[in-house]
């Protein structure tokens, strides 16, 4: 009974600061709508103030109150989820990849595959061994394990974890009705990851430079990196990276459409550096 | 920065500039759906979908008001 209520306790403090934050996100959207109610209630006081004393000026600061009331009214009611909660989700799905990996002892770091005719969403391709090569007549959608008689060939497909959250993007952004590879401008490249972190709210400073032509680095400021410590302890980051890496890999993987082997990824003090290598010639 | 914070300052300022120099309801009103329209069209897309179609009310409330005015504006040339 005693041992039980320890770990009761035990429980409730590991929980205690996730609940500090969100009832500190709770209070400043309260905060928001008071503020707002209030900025709106000052609003029409003045512009009746004004309306009857003729005060044009009043008036006018009136409805600008009224305005700036509603939106921060309408700013307040936003309802996302928070990436903390997502990421505790993520936890239980790479602990699936996490035994998967170490059952079939692969040591090798991932390879990116822009998606391709066979592979809509393209894919993580984790060969057996270091002396690996790819056929692409053996991976589509599909497949999961890649079987063939030439050993090199052999190797796991798993889905990149992002591929949801550039779904989403694309559906939000809308306008990207070209292919962004089609496109081949650095800058564009850049707005569109800036986007893609500002829009899900999981980033920013984004960066990303290319050594010569062959070694990609990007690094971005990361908001919650708790996924990044339970990954990078686990040695899964290279592997199959978590939604944002994956998906900000997978969305250069698309741009240079090359394939990308993943050298590196490093989170410290939130910042996020990622070193991809592009193999080249691979997908041609 | 984030982008709501900075669609608000941007505004409030611009509201606050105006009702100062602004001695006209139907000016500021103008100036203000003009100010909001910069705003939305540049930072809009930036906001999730729930948020865009709440502003898009105020967005359809400017609009009718400008209606309204140019309707007014008309009325009077025509009448001379």
């Amino acid at each position: 009974m005693a041992e039980g209520n320890n770990n009761h306790s035990n429980y409730s403090t590991a929980k205690n600061p996730l609940k500090k934050k969100v009832e500190i996100v709770s209070n400043l959207s309260l905060q928001k709508k008071i503020t707002g109610i209030l900025l709106a209630i000052f609003g029409v006081i003045l512009l009746i103030n004004g309306y009857f004393n003729n005060t044009v000026y009043f008036i006018n600061l009136g409805i600008g109150l009224i305005v700036i009331g509603w939106i921060l009214l309408i700013f307040s009611y936003e309802r996302y989820i928070k990436y903390d909660i997502t990421s505790n989700v993520l936890n239980d799905y790479m602990d699936i990849i996490k035994k998967l990996i170490k059952e079939l002892n692969i040591e090798t770091d991932g390879i990116v595959i822009p998606p391709k005719e066979n592979l809509k969403d393209g894919c993580i391709y984790l060969p057996l061994h270091r002396d690996f090569k790819i056929n692409f007549s053996l991976i589509d959608d599909s497949t999961l394990f890649v079987n063939s008689d030439n050993r090199d060939e052999m190797g796991i497909i798993l889905p990149p974890l992002g591929k949801g959250l550039i779904k989403l993007l694309k559906k939000y952004r809308g306008e990207y009705n070209v292919p962004l590879k089609e496109k081949n401008d650095i800058e564009e490249l850049l707005e569109y990851l800036d986007y893609f972190l500002t829009l899900f709210q999981v980033g920013n400073n984004i960066e990303v430079k290319i050594h010569n032509k062959d070694i990609v680095i990007i690094s971005y400021r990361i908001v919650d990196n708790s996924l990044c410590k339970k990954l990078q302890r686990e040695e899964l980051c290279n592997k199959c990276p978590c939604p944002i890496c994956g998906a900000i890999v997978l969305i250069i993987a698309e741009f240079l459409n090359e394939a990308l082997k993943i050298e590196s990824i490093v989170e410290k003090n939130k910042i996020v550096t990622i070193k991809l290598k592009i193999i080249r010639n691979i997908l041609k | 920065m984030n982008h709501k914070l900075i669609f608000l300052i941007v505004l409030t300022l611009f509201i606050a500039f105006i009702s100062i120099f602004v001695n006209e309801v139907k000016l500021f009103l103008i100036l203000l759906l003009i100010c909001f329209l910069l705003l939305y069209s540049l930072m809009g897309h930036y906001f999730n979908r729930r948020i865009q179609n709440n502003l898009n009310i105020i967005l359809y409330l400017g609009i009718g008001v400008f209606m309204v005015i140019v309707f007014q504006k008309a009325m009077e040339i025509l009448n001379g």
